[in-house]
């Protein structure tokens, strides 16, 4: 069995892209330059056949590149676990730039504390603002909604042996976002240590609701609100019901409050994500 | 505005609705994968040469919830069968045990436990030995789930070995054992004969030591968190621990109490041994029609014989349910006979002896609200016989009267005068055959007529019919129920007696009980007693048609529900308890009442599609949607207020569930308020 205490940390940084060759080719430099050595880079491409780039693996021969045809991120990074050697695996963005400290500071956190998933800080660029309003703390029940991001977690390799991600979930699948948090719930059923902290930082994007377009907010709406489902049924009934009445009520009134100001585009949005949430939750069907 | 107001309301609502649905499904996944319990714990068997089982709550459940719950039924069953017993024996009987164990340090006999609690009284109690002896081994019963396993292991090979802490001998265990089928164990081990228990270890060590065999080798399975669970585990052996039922089968309402508490364990006990394998309706009808059932047979079984009766009539249809019960009490010397009749088929061949307008609504009840064509149906005629004369004395068929302005109104009365003589000439051919039919029943010289009841109608009509024949025959009535404004019975124009309620007793109980439900659990497969004919040289009843098909899904799943109250009633006699113990009104109704004031969901569908016959035929409980009681309230009031279950028509149309009973009450109130 590997140990985690006393050798060295082997990553496997899971990288899951579709037809973007040119920020693959930034991010995987990037990704090169961490000052901690002991990883993989697992490149899953879903590109169409044009993209398809073999000559990535060449770069380096800590890379190994899988090309698959169908598509889906949470199908992508369930065929990527199969070629993972490491003991954690970091669940990388393609459009994400990390520190080149990332590994080194996860290491040090994995060393001290075991935790099955550690979850790092996601900053948006452009404004300099941190995704979580949350100092270096255990995830539980109350918490998993609150600003985790799937750029910046790191997964014990024998936890996700055992649970794959949710084909349903996730970019381009019926629901299109979510199949993070059902890691993570996931994992605070089977009590397994979730750890937040600062220390591991990330960029990208985040931006908020009123300038995320509004597909994507009936996407995001739709996933989080299939989840909340699936968190009804598998895990805990009381903070399914808590995230879904949050979310659909508190949209509901800021709704009603963007109206009143008269800020139709903003109203538009959060009614949206009340209606697409509740949407989710009823189409969702457990099998 | 309103957009702001019913948009989120809409969905909301929605959401609601599907997390109901949601709560519901994951209960049924629950259930699904703890009836595949017993498969999976088998499978973990396969590498075990070596079985060890519990025996008492694991391979036998007991009637009473909680062992020491056996001896306040033996006070019980003593005082029935005027046996002596010491005052406070139960406590007496707790008490010497406790002490001995104390004072021994650990195992006891029941030997040793009767020698203490010798010298507790003057009189001897050493025969109540043997009648606690006797209630163990009649009140024990297989758990067939367990049972099926212990098979399977024996079946495979494997060393099946049985543990207890219990002061009775392995001699007596393998009688209950025996009694139960269980066979193909290898050896008994009872804490008492070995001086050591489950509960500190020693026992199981000593089976270690017997079987020559390392604890990893061993799997224990067993209902008890610390001697089946924790104890065999820190010891080395396997365990598995079953769920123990003592802390559902203990919960008893807080309405319910002393002695009542104990028969509602013993019940709520019946109820769990008798429903695994039942289905869905099965099961509801175990839980909320046996204990009535059950209840009435007990107390018909004693009132019988404090009447010296044995010769019963169970009047059709509602007495079918009534003569399967109480013939499933198996009571010896006593004849039970099914007797065709009904109001209409009773009453009629009496009208033409007085054929004055106002003997009709003494001998016929009408309740609230009457037609025309209900008068003229009741009268045993059809209604559309009658079109031209009703026309002729300007009145309506179908228009709706209260029986008060019935009566008064004039209009009636000379329709009345015009149909005399056809109701007198229908009534005198009816009679006839009917008097046939009851001369051919030879009934004893004292009888006990066995029905639902209410008035009294029938009984009435049939003691005037056996005057009328001089057939000199004593009738006594036995009812679920009869109402305590029953002119025929308060003006003791019969002898009859109710088993829940009748004037003076629990008068109360049934408020608000949709009596439509409750007939319908009683109701035999077969159309209403018309009127009685020769066919073949034999007299024969003649039926309307049933009002339902035999062969819908409705049906079938009534008949699955009284099926499982039979079963129930099989349960709770194989117990020792129906020698002894009655049944309270209270006890009997407590889960029916539970069933009709917050159904579930599926209670609510099942019971509210089925049609009852008031004044007119109506659905008990089947409201439109809400949507289109929003834009027509005047037709929701009317709905809600036809509706005999307006519990379940509140629960259908809104689909959320609320105290409906509490807010139907709350109604009620209002509606008597402003109607003063």
């Amino acid at each position: 069995m590997r140990g985690t205490k006393h050798m060295d940390i082997k990553f496997s940084l899971l990288l899951a892209t579709l037809n973007r060759p040119e920020i693959l080719k930034t991010c995987i430099d990037a990704l090169l330059k961490q000052t901690y050595c002991n990883y993989e880079i697992i490149i899953v491409d879903q590109s169409d056949k044009e993209f398809c780039d073999n000559s990535i693996a060449a770069i380096d021969s800590r890379i190994k590149y899988i090309h698959i045809d169908k598509k889906g991120l949470s199908h992508a990074r369930n065929i990527g676990l199969q070629y993972v050697t490491g003991d954690y695996v970091c669940l990388v963005d393609d459009d994400g730039l990390y520190e080149q400290k990332y590994l080194e500071t996860s290491n040090k956190l994995i060393k001290k504390m075991n935790p099955t998933v550690l979850i790092g800080l996601l900053i948006d660029p452009a404004q300099n603002k941190p995704a979580s309003d949350l100092n270096d703390c255990r995830i539980g029940w109350k918490n998993v909604f609150n600003g985790l991001c799937s750029a910046c977690m790191i997964i014990k390799a024998g936890f996700l042996k055992t649970v794959k991600f949710d084909e349903n979930f996730g970019v381009g699948s019926k629901y299109g976002s979510g199949e993070e948090t059902d890691i993570l719930l996931t994992a605070l059923k089977q009590n397994k240590i979730i750890f937040f902290s600062r220390q591991i930082k990330m960029y990208h994007q985040n931006p908020i609701v009123e300038d995320i377009p509004i597909q994507k907010i009936k996407n995001y709406a739709f996933g989080y609100g299939a989840l909340c489902k699936k968190m009804f049924i598998m895990h805990s009934k009381f903070w399914g019901f808590y995230y879904i009445a949050k979310t659909v009520v508190g949209n509901f009134v800021l709704w009603i409050m963007q109206n009143l100001k008269s800020n139709k585009d903003a109203a538009k949005k959060r009614k949206a994500r009340a209606i697409y949430t509740v949407k989710g939750f009823i189409s969702y069907k457990y099998k | 505005m309103i957009i702001y107001v019913l948009q989120p309301l809409f969905y909301i609502l929605l959401l609601l609705q599907e997390i109901f649905e949601v709560v519901k499904m994951s209960f049924c996944i629950r259930q699904y994968k703890s009836a595949d319990k017993s498969k999976k714990i088998f499978m973990n068997l396969n590498e075990y040469r070596y079985i060890s089982f519990d025996i008492f709550d694991t391979l036998l459940k007991r009637s009473v919830a909680r062992p020491s719950d056996l001896f306040e039924y033996m006070e019980e069953y003593c005082h029935y069968n005027n046996i002596q017993i010491p005052d406070k024996f139960a406590q007496n009987r707790i008490n010497a045990e406790s002490t001995l164990r104390k004072r021994n340090g650990g195992e006891v006999t029941i030997d040793e436990i009767y020698t203490e609690l010798q010298s507790y009284f003057n009189n001897s109690v050493y025969k109540l030995k043997s009648l606690e002896l006797s209630l163990e081994l009649n009140g024990c019963r297989a758990n067939p789930e367990m049972v099926a396993i212990l098979s399977k292991c024996i079946q495979s090979g494997k060393t099946v070995i049985l543990i207890s802490d219990m002061y009775l001998s392995s001699e007596f265990i393998m009688k209950m054992l025996e009694k139960c089928s269980i066979y193909g164990y290898a050896k008994i081990y009872v804490s008492c004969e070995h001086g050591c228990s489950k509960r500190n270890g020693d026992l199981y060590k000593k089976v270690l030591t017997d079987l020559n065999i390392k604890p990893n080798m061993l799997f224990h399975i067993g209902d008890n968190n610390k001697s089946d669970y924790s104890i065999p585990l820190s010891l080395g052996i396997h365990a598995h621990k079953i769920r123990s039922l003592q802390t559902k089968l203990c919960k008893v309402p807080k309405i319910i109490k002393g002695f009542d508490a104990l028969i509602f364990k013993t019940i709520t006990s019946c109820i769990n041994n008798c429903i695994k394998g039942e289905s869905e309706f099965g099961k509801l009808g175990a839980k909320t029609f046996g204990p009535i059932l059950t209840g009435f047979s007990i107390w018909l079984k004693k009132q019988i014989e404090i009447d010296k009766i044995n010769d019963i009539y169970f009047m059709s249809r509602d007495g079918y349910m009534l003569k399967r019960a109480f013939d499933a009490l198996n009571i010896p010397n006593v004849k039970t006979h099914y007797l065709y009749c009904s109001r209409r088929a009773y009453t009629v061949p009496l009208l033409w002896k007085n054929i004055s307008f106002e003997n009709i609504f003494k001998t016929i009840t009408f309740y609230g609200t009457i037609t025309l064509s209900l008068f003229i149906m009741k009268l045993g005629m059809y209604p559309e016989d009658f079109i031209k004369e009703a026309a002729e004395c300007g009145l309506d068929l179908n228009a709706k009267f209260n029986v008060d302005q019935f009566i008064q109104n004039y209009k009636v009365r000379n329709f009345y005068e015009k149909i005399k003589n056809k109701i007198i000439e229908q009534s005198k051919n009816e009679y006839e055959t009917l008097l046939a039919y009851i001369s051919s029943q030879h009934m004893d010289k004292k009888i006990g007529v066995v029905d639902i009841g209410y008035n009294g109608t029938m009984q009435n009509a049939l003691e005037l019919l056996i005057k009328e024949a001089k057939l000199g025959i004593e009738v006594k009535g036995y009812y679920v129920g009869v109402s305590p404004k029953s002119e025929i019975i308060n003006k003791k124009m019969i002898n009859a007696s109710g088993y829940l309620y009748e004037k003076g007793k629990n008068e109360q109980i049934v408020t608000n009980v949709p009596s439509s439900i409750f007939e319908l659990v009683f109701l035999n497969q077969h159309g209403s007693v018309k009127k009685f004919c020769y066919r073949n040289g034999q007299i024969e009843p003649e039926f309307y048609e049933y009002e339902y098909s035999a062969e819908s899904d409705k049906i079938k799943k009534l008949i699955e529900y009284q099926n499982g109250a039979i079963h129930f009633i099989n349960e709770y006699i194989g117990s020792f308890t129906h020698n002894a113990l009655s049944i309270s009104p209270e006890v009997a109704l407590y889960n029916f009442k539970k069933m009709v004031f917050s159904p579930s969901k599926l209670e609510a569908e099942y019971w509210g599609d089925f049609e009852f016959f008031d004044v007119t035929y109506s659905v008990i409980a089947k409201p439109r949607n809400m949507l289109y009681y929003l834009f027509h309230f005047k037709s929701f009031l009317t709905d809600f207020k036809l509706s005999n279950w307006k519990i379940g028509f509140l629960y259908r149309l809104l689909n959320v569930p609320l105290p409906y009973s509490n807010i139907v009450s709350f109604a009620q109130r209002i509606y008597h308020f402003f109607n003063k």
